[in-house]
């Protein structure tokens, strides 16, 4: 199906067009996934567990191989040009980066070489210490635990972490995967207050695959609701949030796997 | 005293050379999660190299010694890209049978080469005795310290302030976690295996100046073992301590064994003992990481 957009005047950033994906050549999770995103949008994507949401974004950061799994039809388009299955190292130097489910943080680590370590692909290694004040000033829990080993932050700190690790690569879409995953009600509203800010000042486009529709809808411009690796709907988030087939999936649909 | 004073130094030197052996398992094993069997292997072969660079052309032992840092960057490179990059993905144990296969071919090409026999290394340290008050000790041994010594110095800063160091530590510390960050695995675990190389050779051309050189010598990769598990595998301040401890341990029950039992050759048991013992209280090894489970 193809991606219905929003009348307006900004290029297309990405645009993906009957993506199908397989893991380890047999398990079919993606069964043509069509989205476009336009430069500076901020798009949600929901669904239940196994609906293909995080296997979308390995897709387009090239994070999938290392999983095993290889996109079998389909392409991923980039300001036009064909990305399809390209590494994570080239998506990150073109400027697509995407922060993992999970909070991967490096835990052996101090939290400053975390943050150094965002920069990694970057040439312009003079800038480094200027953009871990930047990151900080988003996160300011983070400044006093800079020489503290990541592993023993708590989830939340861990989790904005691996965002502002995110940030200092200076990416121009940034993919987000479930920021609010294991996290108290408290601290899910605190970090969706900073993704909101990080887009307004950093004028980021931003993809986020989350469960909590209701958070995701508060932030974005425009959202998908993904079902069976298929896009199911999509619309502006005051229409989904009053969509009876929205309440229909998340409350009485079928849960996949 | 004076006897023990001699064992006790003589195992600091040798545990020194446990220790760069040691760092060597430690690296490949952090970097890529594969205990490498074929570590005594390299560090012989390095040994050889050295040793036919200074006898067939003359040249001085430092210019050996370089032409073999260069000549173990280039086997480890051609191993990385031959055989373990080819296996990327393939289950832990089949790689760790695939170093073990390395080792067998780097074995038999040096028995293939220079043969089985004893080679005695040309002196290149002087081995006269050094007066350090209490105790006289070889020349030889104080070279081969401090040479470890500055290797481990240098590679210690290499890990602790360098970009590529920061990214080897960042890659075994979450390896998905660098490769969403744009970090080529690939020539991470190359890098890996240089050092590991690199430390090897020279580890394998120190041991040589001090015992001579025969293809046994590649059973310093199992005598090394004890200090890599004591250390914990994956830690490598514990490795350089560790090695150090199984090298005294080494002498001093060897020394004390042979006078007490009239049995030599009981040194080179005696760290498995400890390391039974040891294992058993702390089963991740003295220094090992509990894995930080924190959520």
């Amino acid at each position: 199906m193809t991606a219905e957009l929003p009348e307006q005047s900004t290029p297309l950033l990405l645009e993906v067009e009957g993506l199908h994906v397989a893991y380890n050549r047999v398990v079919r999770v993606l069964h043509g996934v069509s989205l476009a995103i336009r430069e500076g949008e901020f798009v949600g994507v929901l669904g239940a567990n196994g609906a293909g949401k995080s296997t979308l974004l390995k897709s387009i950061s090239g994070m999938l191989k290392s999983e095993g799994g290889a996109v079998t039809d389909g392409s991923v388009l980039l300001r036009g040009n064909d990305v399809t299955g390209a590494a994570a190292r080239q998506m990150v130097r073109e400027g697509v980066l995407q922060v993992m489910e999970g909070r991967y943080v490096f835990p052996d680590l101090t939290v400053e070489e975390n943050l150094r370590m965002g920069a990694f692909s970057r040439s312009d290694t003079r800038t480094i210490r200027k953009d871990i004040e930047r990151v900080l000033g988003y996160f300011p829990r983070l400044v006093e635990r800079l020489k503290l080993k990541a592993g023993y932050l708590s989830g939340g700190e861990q989790q904005m972490l691996a965002i502002g690790r995110g940030l200092m690569a200076r990416p121009k879409l940034l993919l987000l995967d479930e920021p609010s995953m294991g996290l108290s009600p408290l601290l899910v509203k605190e970090v969706f207050r900073i993704v909101r800010e990080i887009r307004e000042n950093e004028g980021l486009t931003i993809l986020l695959v989350e469960q909590n529709a209701k958070q995701a809808l508060a932030v974005a411009d425009r959202a998908l609701v993904m079902e069976n690796g298929r896009v199911a709907l999509e619309g502006a988030p005051a229409d989904l949030e009053k969509s009876a087939e929205l309440q229909e999936l998340y409350l009485g649909g079928p849960r996949t796997g | 005293m004076d006897y023990f004073l001699g064992l006790l130094i003589n195992g600091i030197v040798v545990g020194s050379i446990y220790s760069m052996i040691a760092l060597g398992f430690v690296l490949i094993y952090k970097a890529t999660e594969v205990v490498n069997f074929a570590q005594g292997e390299l560090l012989m072969i390095g040994a050889y190299i050295c040793l036919e660079v200074i006898v067939t052309t003359g040249m001085p032992f430092l210019a050996g010694f370089f032409t073999t840092l260069v000549f173990m960057t280039l086997l480890a490179l051609a191993i990385e890209k031959l055989v373990l990059r080819r296996m990327m993905g393939a289950p832990v144990m089949s790689v760790v049978m695939a170093t073990i296969g390395i080792g067998i071919v780097l074995r038999s090409v040096v028995l293939l080469v220079w043969g089985a026999t004893n080679r005695p290394f040309p002196t290149v340290f002087p081995r006269e005795g050094l007066d350090l008050g209490v105790v006289t000790v070889s020349q030889v041994y104080l070279y081969a310290f401090f040479l470890c010594l500055t290797f481990m110095v240098i590679f210690g800063a290499f890990f602790q302030y360098t970009r590529w160091g920061l990214t080897m530590r960042a890659v075994s510390s979450s390896r998905k976690a660098a490769e969403s960050l744009g970090v080529p695995l690939v020539r991470v675990f190359a890098l890996a295996w240089v050092i590991s190389a690199i430390v090897s050779g020279v580890g394998g051309i120190l041991a040589a100046n001090i015992s001579g050189l025969t293809p046994d010598l590649s059973a310093y990769g199992v005598r090394v073992f004890p200090a890599v598990i004591l250390g914990g595998l994956d830690s490598i301040i514990g490795a350089t301590i560790s090695g150090v401890i199984i090298g005294v341990l080494e002498n001093l029950s060897g020394g004390y064994l042979r006078n007490l039992t009239g049995l030599s050759g009981l040194g080179p048991v005696a760290p498995f003992f400890v390391l039974i013992l040891i294992l058993w209280v702390r089963p991740t090894g003295l220094f090992g990481r509990k894995e930080i489970d924190k959520l």
